[in-house]
């Protein structure tokens, strides 16, 4: 009984992760929309604070984001495989299996969640400073509609980083009393 | 700039080479740029080049002759001077020369250097290691 209400859980926060992670991958590509339309002086300028801050460019934020987004589908489906076999009668055999691929699709995220939520955070971090930072470019490198635009898209990315590291907690957790 | 003569004689060939001679090359400072403790002046360099022509004709009784030459001239950045304001003799001056094709990259260069200053201001954060990015790339 309490497994089922585990998976249930489980299963909630791996489609709330889902959307939170195509929210965020949105709002990345957005960034590099806004960051491509910069002067060129200023582009590869930008390219290069946020990898230098957060240890990676546009380009691998977007592939993390997108392997996480397909790991938790790879995890919502072996969950459901769980809680199907439980439904069925709760054959020891089948719930092992299920269960035991859970584990394994679930491995890489439990490995990598402890440094995807302190990459986030980063990520966050990163964003709370920079409309400081860019207010401290002069006008002369930075006009002012390119500088308005790249501040006015600063929140809502904060936002949509924590709210990711809130559901990877979650689902670390979550994992470890569904697959151990 | 054009300037036309009603008459050609010795002296516009040494006009010209006295005129190439003063503008060619000559080098100016711009506006200075002042951010932190820095100060960006560029340097534009004048560039002229000059040609000219003569000729003569007409109907008899009625001679005519004339010449006309013409200066041209391109300004561009060569370099910029970033001097530091508390560090004092020549370790607080940086000359940033561009090449001719290669502008584009020389200002980047620069911005990027003072871009890097803003970081240390605002505290720069640590690399994120291969290991790390490695679990990322495969989660």
């Amino acid at each position: 009984m309490q497994q089922k209400e585990e998976l249930e859980s489980l299963l909630k926060t791996c489609e709330s992760a889902k959307d939170s992670v195509d929210a965020f991958l949105r709002s990345i590509n957005d960034y590099v929309a806004v960051v491509e339309e910069l002067p060129a002086i200023a582009k590869p300028l930008v390219r290069r604070d946020l990898e230098s801050n957060t240890g990676m460019s546009a380009d691998e934020w977007k592939a993390f984001l997108e392997r996480l987004g397909t790991r938790y589908s790879s995890i919502y489906d072996a969950a459901q495989r769980v809680t199907g076999a439980l439904a069925d009668g709760g054959d020891d055999t089948e719930v092992a299996a299920a269960t035991a691929t859970l584990k394994e699709v679930s491995a890489p995220l439990r490995e990598g969640a402890d440094v995807a939520i302190e990459q986030l955070e980063t990520m966050a971090v990163y964003m709370e400073g920079l409309p400081d930072k860019i207010n401290m470019v002069p006008e002369a490198f930075l006009k002012g509609d390119s500088r308005d635009e790249l501040i006015s898209s600063v929140p809502g990315r904060i936002e949509r980083a924590r709210a990711l590291k809130e559901l990877l907690e979650k689902t670390k957790g979550e994992l470890s009393a569904v697959a151990g | 700039m054009v300037i036309y003569v009603e008459d050609s004689n010795a002296t516009i060939s040494e006009v010209l080479a006295n005129l190439q001679q003063i503008f060619n090359g000559v080098e100016s400072l711009g506006k200075a740029v002042e951010f932190g403790d820095k100060v960006a002046i560029p340097i534009y360099q004048f560039n002229f080049g000059t040609g000219g022509g003569g000729g003569g004709g007409g109907r008899e009784g009625r001679s005519s002759s004339g010449v006309g030459f013409a200066l041209g001239g391109t300004i561009g950045p060569v370099a910029v001077v970033v001097l530091t304001k508390d560090v004092p003799g020549p370790q607080g001056i940086q000359i940033h020369q561009f090449g001719t094709n290669k502008l584009g990259e020389a200002l980047a260069e620069l911005i990027l250097r003072f871009w890097e200053m803003i970081e240390s201001q605002m505290g720069k954060r640590e690399k994120l290691s291969s290991e790390k990015k490695e679990k990322l790339m495969n989660i």
